[in-house]
């Protein structure tokens, strides 16, 4: 097994025990499907995380995204790497679908809302860094659960909407925003 | 990024390896050997045009493998969108030859392969990714794996012709100064172990005593043995290393 794949597999079962162990100790109530579903997000999580820090196929998708002129120059084969993201985006929102309907339950318009969400924390992580945009998810995702359960379930998202984009013009360059805000 | 630094192979080992054709151990095919005499880069009628502006008009032009060419003229008169219109970054008309083969249009992947790497104008780099990174991916056009690339006598070479750059490899590219991120630059380029390197304004917006310091490691480069092409606006320091040039005026190359 290679350095990369074992560390992969620490950090994975770490986690999971991690939340087993809050849980127990805390006598927190997290249903099972939730463990699956962050267990889920901390595989796909660290699997990005190496694919992009130990291969030049990753780097070179990151150069993509960080300036596709020059990922150009060097060969990189841009509009293949737009399919793989493409693909790769599809598959993860299936395998979270399934993941997460026991706890939420689906309809054909439920994406709308995970997306909004979605690109709210990978602009905030700030979209070429994915560790940083995963962090901002599990953080938002708390927060709307938070506002849900202890204001108001109704106005859950617009309230967290509110309070992003309050910070957003309170704190620009600590959100990672300063060179939009301040053009 | 400490087995990059330390890994630097020394010019002398690297030179041999850099005038055959098929110098690395490339993941894909090796390009073919070019018939002796055959020209390192030949391009027959090339136009390039943005939508109705005519940037390069019917361009003819050779040169000889270990050459070094100066391409000069004013600001804005198709000398960059020559070098697009080879490396097939963008749209052109006419014939490009790389060693002999027929390049096909807009395919850069092509043309790295081949041979011939372009360090753009501006630099292009990633700015987000570390300055050991960006050169890295330079390596891309022959390699898939990291390791390769990290050990491969080109990569060394880069570092070794900017020894400045080896306290800065983990830093991000986007932070550095002019000066290194040019370095960056040419290093990135000469990481794909280029049979033709080609540099558009290698010293835009640097100080005087960086640019000296780019076109002596541009120097070294060309006596290891890489045919080299130059794109200056100012043709008295280009004209210090390259013993022929090409005048664009007006998009038309003499």
């Amino acid at each position: 097994m290679k350095f990369g794949n074992l560390i992969m597999a620490g950090l994975v079962t770490g986690s999971i025990y991690a939340v087993f162990a809050v849980c127990v100790a805390t006598g927190l109530h997290i249903e099972r499907a939730g463990i699956l579903v962050l267990g889920c997000a901390v595989i796909s999580g660290a699997m990005f995380a190496l694919y992009i820090r130990y291969t030049l196929s990753g780097k070179a998708m990151e150069a993509c995204g960080e300036n596709y002129l020059g990922a150009r120059i060097v060969g990189i084969d841009t509009r293949r790497y737009r399919r793989i993201i493409f693909v790769v985006t599809a598959i993860l929102a299936a395998i979270f679908g399934i993941v997460e309907s026991p706890i939420t339950g689906f309809t054909y318009l439920s994406g709308a809302t995970i997306s909004v969400t979605g690109f709210i924390a990978a602009a905030y992580g700030g979209f070429q860094k994915p560790g940083r945009a995963l962090l901002a998810g599990l953080v938002i995702g708390i927060l709307e659960a938070l506002l849900g359960g202890y204001v108001s379930a109704e106005y859950s998202d617009t309230l967290l909407y509110a309070i992003l984009a309050a910070l957003v013009l309170a704190r620009p360059s600590a959100m990672g925003f300063e060179s939009a805000v301040g053009g | 990024m400490s087995d990059a630094a330390s890994g630097g192979a020394a010019p002398d080992r690297v030179a041999p390896d850099r005038v055959a054709p098929d110098r690395v151990a490339h993941d894909g095919p090796a390009p073919d050997v070019p018939a002796p005499g055959v020209p390192a880069l030949s391009v027959t009628g090339m136009s390039v045009a943005y939508g109705q502006v005519v940037a390069v008009h019917e361009a003819t032009f050779s040169i000889a493998e270990g050459e070094s060419v100066a391409i000069i003229g004013p600001n804005g008169n198709g000398k960059s969108s020559i070098l697009m219109g080879i490396t097939g970054l963008v749209q052109r008309r006419g014939e490009v030859r790389i060693f002999g083969a027929q390049a096909p249009p807009r395919d850069v992947m092509w043309t790295a392969r081949r041979g011939l790497t372009l360090v753009p104008e501006r630099r292009q780099l990633y700015p987000g990714l570390s300055a050991a990174d960006n050169i890295v991916l330079g390596c891309y056009s022959w390699t898939r794996s990291v390791r390769k690339a990290r050990a491969s006598d080109a990569f060394g070479f880069a570092l070794d012709l900017f020894p400045d750059l080896r306290p800065h490899l983990g830093q991000a590219a986007g932070t550095l100064s002019g000066g290194q991120q040019q370095m960056v630059a040419i290093a990135r380029g000469l990481a794909s172990n280029p049979r033709i390197l080609a540099v558009d304004e290698p010293c835009l917006g640097l100080a005087e005593s960086v640019s000296k310091r780019v076109y002596e490691a541009l120097s070294r480069v060309h006596a290891e043995g890489t045919t080299l092409i130059v794109v200056e606006e100012a043709p008295k320091r280009a004209l210090q290393i390259c013993s022929r040039r090409v005048e664009v005026r007006n998009g038309i190359a003499a």
